[in-house]
């Protein structure tokens, strides 16, 4: 049985739900005040703290908007590893693991969580380096599976559907104008020619009003 | 192992191919027919939640289960064959409905000289146009003999278009280098996304002829001939990799299981996994009946005197070999057809376009789009040119989803990491609102060493 592990963000860090209006103005509407304690199913909290600025350096947040730190891809990224994604059951995984031309994809026999592990142990103290050093020690690994699979992880955290546990608030929809699974768009499709229709995000769950079980909550 | 009743027949594979077959023998033969899937149960009564691209675009949630059945590639004969570990360029799917699940949509025909492919080439161009390795057949059956099935199709799926070439009569608006059609699409084109029709405008100065895509997802209510209604699309922009939830994209389960359901003599079984065509070689080849592998593992003899194998090409070729029937193909020698001819649809991004103003396009539709197959014609005299076929161009309305985009636009060695005008560290995501990729569609030559066998892993 593994000690419980959590992840601490601080009210500054997680930002409560940012909205953002069509000239990408932010507002807060709903603001944490105090840290929230997220209970990690596979990162020890050094490794998520590692991991939290990584992906924050990957997909900073600026001026402009949020970025993957605020969107909670940490928190996705623990999730899936945890998961069957991170032992690796929608892949072929019996031998040979031979050397192959980049087209017939990755080839080897570590799984995800191997290889994140295997990863952050060479990143120790990565979360305490300023940015321009962050992004220094990134640009040494920017070739490996490792980081390939950490910049993947990263998109798919800002992105995903809420329920995953990344894209927190849709701030990652609301960056570049995705308003989520909608049932119907017929009378939008063409009468939005050359302008932007922004309707209020809404998540799967908010959408259909059903339970919906996400693979990483899967056997 | 457990042998059930005899059937008259087993049906391999619950796809278009196997499922369309069980409708019509059941409805016309008195046949007990049974279908086998390998794959779960589904149905459009489950597509209502998964709209999640996590999931179903990059978990890959209705394909094959790859950690337990998957096939190996090479390039060329010198290399060892390696497993497909992950999906890529193609997805099988699993289940009731098959690919017909979570496929687009795209309904496009071939072109008449296609069936007469190497007639028409050494015809047109001589003897030695085609390159000595070249497996190019014709298919032994034309155009005008298959028009009606194809508008059969066309009436069954309730296809969303504009004719160009009706009955000889050409069309302006609609595909003018197709072949023949009989009759109009049952239903008219769909709306077009915006991206879309700024490419059909574009295509149109520049003197090409841009169509609406034929689209079997389709653009209003309609009710086929066998009685199956169902509504229009809504331009969610869920369709590939996702079954549809309004039931507007033709699937096998909303088209063909509801009729099927109500035939005495059809039944279908799923998590059947056929492992074994069994057959008599004397005193004449008779089929006996297949074995398969139940959802709890238990192995199962069913008897039947036909056997259909409807379950794809890999899967159908494997079958013959596994089950020893018939001549597997030898790229030495050319003998054997089982295992031949391998060949693929080859889709190529053409370019990527970025805009100064949004383009909306999480709203579309698999199919929605405009092709123009200025390109892509049987009339064109080539023999001046190095290549003699081509392709169309596609402007489709997909519906992208925002990481599947940012994953297909990023460019690793351009820092396109851009957001708002401001340069990212990483590369992550481009313009997602305001890029487009264009694509073609070409076809492949089959070759005489495009094959499938069975691979030593080990």
């Amino acid at each position: 049985m593994r000690r419980r592990h959590f992840l601490t963000l601080s009210a500054a860090t997680l930002g409560g739900v940012l909205v953002y209006s069509l000239d990408r103005k932010p507002s807060l509407l709903a603001s944490q005040q105090k840290p929230v304690r997220i209970p990690l199913r596979f990162f020890t909290e050094a490794e998520a703290l590692i991991v939290t600025a990584a992906v924050s350096r990957i997909f900073p947040s600026d001026d402009s908007g949020p970025g993957a730190r605020e969107a909670g891809a940490a928190i996705f990224i623990d999730r899936q590893l945890a998961g069957p994604y991170g032992r690796d059951r929608f892949r072929y995984t019996q031998a040979p693991f031979e050397d192959a031309p980049r087209e017939l994809g990755y080839q080897g026999s570590a799984t995800p969580r191997q290889i994140y592990r295997a990863g952050l142990s060479g990143l120790q103290g990565f979360h305490l380096l300023p940015p321009a050093a962050q992004d220094e020690g990134l640009r040494k690994i920017e070739t490996t599976l490792f980081f390939s699979l950490l910049r993947q992880n990263t998109i798919e955290g800002m992105f995903c559907d809420p329920l995953h546990g990344g894209n927190a608030g849709m701030i990652g929809w609301q960056l570049v104008g995705f308003p989520g699974p909608r049932m119907s768009n017929f009378d939008a499709v063409d009468q939005y020619y050359g302008k932007p229709f922004r309707p209020k995000p809404a998540s799967l769950r908010q959408t259909t009003g059903a339970k919906v079980r996400p693979s990483e909550d899967e056997s | 192992m457990k042998t059930l009743p005899a059937v008259d027949a087993v049906i391999v594979g619950g796809g278009w191919a196997g499922l369309l077959m069980a409708k019509e023998l059941g409805a016309r033969t008195s046949l007990n027919l049974v279908v086998l899937e390998r794959g779960p149960s589904r149905g459009p009564s489950e597509y209502a939640t998964d709209m999640d691209e996590l999931d179903y675009a990059i978990r890959f949630r209705m394909m094959q289960d790859l950690s337990k059945e998957t096939v190996t590639l090479r390039h060329d004969v010198t290399r060892r064959a390696l497993p497909l570990r992950q999906h890529g360029a193609f997805l099988p799917g699993s289940g009731v409905g098959g690919s017909g699940e979570h496929w687009n949509a795209q309904v496009p025909r071939f072109l008449p000289d296609c069936f007469e492919l190497l007639t028409k080439t050494t015809e047109k161009y001589g003897a030695h146009a085609l390159p000595a390795d070249h497996a190019v057949r014709n298919w032994g059956i034309t155009y005008d003999e298959l028009e009606p099935y194809y508008t059969r199709v066309d009436r069954l799926l309730g296809t969303s278009g504009q004719a160009g070439n009706l009955k000889g009569k050409l069309i302006d608006g609609g595909n003018i280098f197709d072949g023949w059609h009989s009759e109009e699409y049952p239903t008219p084109p769909t709306k077009m996304p915006y991206f879309s029709a700024l490419f059909r405008d574009a295509a149109k100065s520049l003197g090409y002829h841009p169509y609406p895509a034929p689209s079997a997802n389709i653009s209003q209510a309609y009710t086929n001939p066998d009685g199956v209604s169902r509504g229009g699309c809504t331009y969610c922009g869920f369709c590939a990799r996702f079954g549809c939830m309004m039931g507007a994209k033709a699937q096998p389960t909303t088209l063909l299981l509801p009729i099927i359901q109500k035939r005495k003599n059809v039944s279908l079984r799923a998590g059947a996994w056929v492992r074994r065509i069994l057959f008599d070689s004397s005193p004449k080849a008779t089929a006996r009946g297949v074995t398969y592998v139940d959802s709890a593992g238990e192995e199962i003899f069913q008897p039947a005197s036909l056997v259909f194998l409807a379950s794809w090409t890999f899967n159908n070729t494997r079958l013959l070999l596994l089950s020893g029937i018939g001549e597997p193909y030898d790229p030495a020698t050319g003998h054997g057809t089982v295992g031949s001819n391998l060949t693929h649809q080859v889709s190529v991004g053409a370019a990527t376009a970025f805009f100064d103003q949004p383009l909306n396009r999480f709203m579309g539709s698999g199919s929605a789009g405009i092709l123009f197959s200025d390109f892509d014609r049987d009339d064109l005299d080539r023999s001046s040119l190095s290549f003699i076929r081509g392709g169309y161009f596609a402007a489709r309305g997909y519906g992208f989803q925002p990481s599947v985009l940012s994953a297909c636009c990023q460019i690793p060695s351009k820092p396109l990491g851009d957001r708002n005008g401001r340069k990212l560290p990483f590369p992550t995501m481009t313009g997602l609102p305001r890029s487009v990729s264009l694509g073609s569609i070409w076809p492949t030559k089959p070759t005489s060493w495009t094959w499938t066998q069975f691979t030593k892993m080990l």
